[in-house]
């Protein structure tokens, strides 16, 4: 423990110990050891990362962790008690990389990335993995917090959170054109087509393909307990299993459902499947020999979503292309 | 087990409403979640939300109130019901979100700045709930608690409002060099007054200019006290205590809230406060507390949920059947409660008297005076605030049905003889204040139905078209007028029984006639 941060703990132990007891007589269950094993294992070395840097800093930063620490811990998604281990993730991995940011607002950034590495982990369809990896790889080109943070929406719908799309690409709108490049992976231009159709595919692919299968039996850790069924409203797809109804958002980057609880109108399809699974397009067809006696399609302008018997997944069809990640 | 029980506040949204087809995601709520971000530790939950945040907070985690007694259903799907015992007892099962009256009601009141009283046996939770509104108004909880004023019988003006400084009497050459030593707590934006029915008459009276001209008189210093929201505690609403509470200071009171019986069930969680040493007022979540700007937009933005004209006609109609009394005196203005009340004649003498009219069907024969000005315009806030608290920005009849009985329970005296209350179904109506009130309000929707009031309301036409204005109209319209008033008068007239609606609208056709009289005056005189 380097001397800025051993002053540092020295000078608040006295405030951190009536958090902490604030926290616990509020009616939080925080194990004590598992919190001090967290102080000295995770926080600390963070803290000497920043105090190595900039030692005057330190204290701004352990007063910020703790403070988030506690709260993360009374919620049960810090530490050896967490739910899950998405957050433990933010702590171990991604922190102890962002020392030049936590500098300038430790509180709001290990805040905000917590909340939203439990929100991914809560959302079944998106990969945590995906989003660490590419904050990890943005982070050194990201110049503050802000910049970080939008950075951090787009990889979250990179990383499966189909509902963000727009915001994503609001954020990415704001970033400086090479942090956003990096961030899409993709030209600054694929922006503005994944605004309007989001299977668009940065090498040019525009055929008729199944991009996705969205959906699974809920045995196998999915949503459905039979096969769905599918239809669209005001532009937006549907899904029901006949016991619950979800909308489904779908592109290039992954599908998510979200629970619905109001069955919408149906709307007619201006795309057809026909028996033998051939798809009809205004101005495409193709042959899904897979999509053969679909039992029911919808169509939201870009994505065409099938259900057939034999399958608790709906296929997706659109002219373009999944990420390939 | 009580993993973070206290500091957790109810996700929003707290009162969900069925979704629209397609919902929009805002990717802001990436980064909300269990940690308190920058952002989020300023203002940005709207104040409703935050409002209902509050109640479910006490509700869930400070008081044991397991009660629903505000009942709301979803359009269509009525409640459950369940008769219990040879009594027939009935146990509702609300199919929408519904709230406890212990709770709620003073949570509106904090809202609204009015005026609450909490009545029921000792150690019910009246006074904590009280400090509780303490707290969400932000004062630190010893504040609050060294603020509460206890009525006892020793208690004096100086007591209450504050005592001259000792050196500026001495030196004072008039009563205006005299300084006051204000108390602290006229200046709080909660007040708490404790027992009140055990402060002596004299400093009751001294109580009253506080309450209802919101400013402290000593030695003709004046303090001006800043607008909020009042608790007063007693053991019952009776107005009896170590002294008679005045009737003007009883009048003062906006709403009278019952504690409700404690639950035995739940014994358990009083235990674990036992044992954890757990004061629910010390521990209140600060994101709950309201600053005093936000209690300021607060009290704006529940003045601004609107009434809709048919439920303001609704309100119109049900207000007006209670004032009238046939008997009361020839004069048409003077036949009201009030006149018999004045005149000091037996009350039972009078009512006996025969007027023809069903007293099973007249809501007026229930009771025994009118609605004040006042009840009425705290009806109208209590209701926007109770729409405003469900997420509405205009009151539902619902709203109105819920409500308006609370604010009622002891403004609308009873007349228990009334041969409504001696049918077997009704008889519990005579101590089921509450109820009785409810039972009224929807009485009177019913006979509104039955007159088809909505469609065919020719005082509401009469009403409009005089809305529009008397400059520009000509002596043979102002005369078409007359007649049309004339008209309907002698209509009604004809062999009708004259009840209590009636009553308004038959001062309301005098007050055109006379408008119209008055203006054709005035254009004949023009020539």
């Amino acid at each position: 423990m380097l001397a800025a941060t051993a002053e540092a703990l020295e000078r608040g132990r006295e405030r951190y110990n009536t958090a902490f007891l604030a926290a616990r007589k509020g009616g939080a269950v925080i194990d004590p050891q598992g919190f001090l094993q967290h102080i000295q294992t995770v926080v600390v070395p963070i803290v000497d990362a920043v105090a190595s840097r900039m030692a005057e800093r330190a204290a701004g930063v352990l007063d910020g962790l703790y403070s988030v620490s506690t709260q993360l811990f009374s919620a049960s998604v810090l530490g050896s008690g967490a739910k899950t281990q998405a957050v433990n993730r933010v702590w171990a991995e991604l922190l102890p990389s962002l020392t030049h940011l936590l500098m300038r607002d430790p509180q709001r950034l290990a805040a905000t990335l917590s909340n939203a590495a439990h929100n991914i982990e809560a959302t079944p369809e998106p990969k945590i993995d995906l989003w660490i990896r590419d904050l990890l790889r943005l982070a050194p080109q990201c110049a503050d917090v802000s910049d970080l943070l939008e950075a951090g929406k787009i990889a979250a719908w990179r990383a499966g959170m189909a509902h963000y799309r727009k915001g994503a690409l609001a954020a990415a709108k704001i970033l400086p054109p090479a942090l956003t490049e990096a961030a899409l992976e993709a030209p600054v231009q694929m922006a503005d087509l994944w605004q309007f159709d989001p299977w668009a595919d940065p090498d040019g692919k525009a055929n008729l393909t199944i991009v996705a299968r969205a959906g699974a039996f809920r045995g196998f850790g999915g949503r459905f307990i039979r096969p769905p069924r599918v239809w669209s409203s005001t532009g937006q797809l549907f899904a029901s299993d006949g016991e619950g109804t979800w909308q489904l958002i779908a592109d290039r980057f992954g599908c998510v459902f979200m629970r619905h609880d109001v069955r919408p109108l149906t709307e007619s399809s201006k795309v057809t499947v026909k028996s033998d699974g051939s798809v009809v397009f205004p101005d495409q067809r193709a042959m899904f020999a897979e999509l053969a006696s679909a039992t029911s399609f919808a169509f939201d302008g870009v994505t065409l979503a099938v259900t057939i018997p034999t399958s608790h997944a709906v296929y997706l069809v659109a002219k373009g292309a999944a990420d390939a990640r | 087990m009580f993993s973070n029980i206290f500091q957790r506040i109810s996700a929003s949204p707290t009162n969900p409403q069925a979704q629209a087809p397609a919902r929009e995601f805002d990717i802001a709520d990436l980064y909300r979640g269990p940690a308190a971000t920058a952002v989020e530790t300023g203002t940005q939950t709207p104040l409703d939300e935050k409002l209902r945040q509050a109640y479910f907070w006490i509700v869930n985690h400070a008081i044991i109130s397991p009660f629903y007694d505000i009942e709301y259903n979803e359009a269509n799907q009525p409640a459950q019901t369940f008769t219990l015992g040879d009594g027939h007892g009935q146990v509702t099962l609300p199919s929408g979100q519904s709230y406890c009256s212990f709770v709620l009601l003073p949570l509106l009141t904090f809202a609204t700045r009015r005026k609450c009283l909490l009545i029921g046996g000792p150690g019910r939770g009246k006074t904590t709930s009280a400090i509780l509104m303490g707290v969400l108004a932000g004062y630190p909880i010893r504040e609050v608690r060294r603020a509460i004023q206890k009525g006892q019988p020793q208690m004096t003006v100086a007591d209450l409002l504050g005592t001259p400084l000792p050196s500026d009497i001495v030196a004072a050459k008039k009563v205006d060099d005299i300084g006051i030593a204000w108390r602290k707590w006229l200046g709080m934006r909660v007040k708490i007054i404790d027992e009140y029915n055990r402060i002596p008459t004299r400093t009751q009276s001294a109580l009253l200019t506080l309450m209802s001209d919101n400013y402290a008189e000593v030695f003709d210093q004046t303090f001006e006290c800043p607008d909020s929201a009042w608790y007063l505690t007693a053991n019952d609403d009776a107005g009896g205590g170590t002294y008679q509470v005045i009737e003007a200071l009883r009048d003062r009171i906006d709403i009278v809230v019952k504690a409700l019986h404690f639950n035995s069930r739940f014994l358990g969680e009083l235990l674990e406060r036992i044992e954890q040493g757990i004061r629910p007022e010390e521990i209140v979540p600060p994101q709950l507390v309201f600053d005093e700007k936000e209690l300021d937009r607060l009290n704006k933005e529940v003045l601004a949920v609107t009434v809709p004209s048919p439920i303001l006609r609704r309100l119109e109609f049900f207000a007006s059947q209670f004032e009238f009394c046939d008997v009361a005196a020839s004069q048409l203005e003077y036949k009201t409660k009030d006149t018999a009340k004045l005149s000091g004649v037996d009350w039972r003498q009078l009512m006996s008297t025969e007027t023809g009219k069903d007293k099973h069907k007249d809501l007026g024969s229930q009771t025994r005076n009118g609605l004040s000005v006042r009840s009425l315009m705290t009806g109208m806030v209590f209701m926007k605030a109770m729409a405003y608290f469900r997420g509405s920005r205009e009151v539902a009849m619902e709203d109105v049905r819920q409500i308006l009985p609370f604010v009622l329970h002891d403004k609308l005296a009873q007349d228990s003889d009334s041969p409504f209350f001696e049918s077997p179904e009704n008889a519990v109506y005579r101590v089921d204040k509450i109820g009785w009130l409810r039972k009224m309000i929807d009485l009177s929707c019913a006979e509104y139905d039955r007159l088809d009031l909505d469609r065919i309301d020719p005082v509401a036409q009469l009403a409009a078209e005089f809305d529009k204005g008397l400059d520009g109209i000509s002596e043979k319209q102002v005369r078409a007028q007359l007649v049309k008033v004339e008209r309907l008068l002698s209509e009604w007239s004809g062999g009708r029984k004259f009840y209590g609606h009636m009553y308004d609208d038959v001062l309301k056709l005098k007050y055109f006639h006379q408008r119209y009289t008055n203006y054709l005056r005035w254009l004949i005189w023009k020539g």
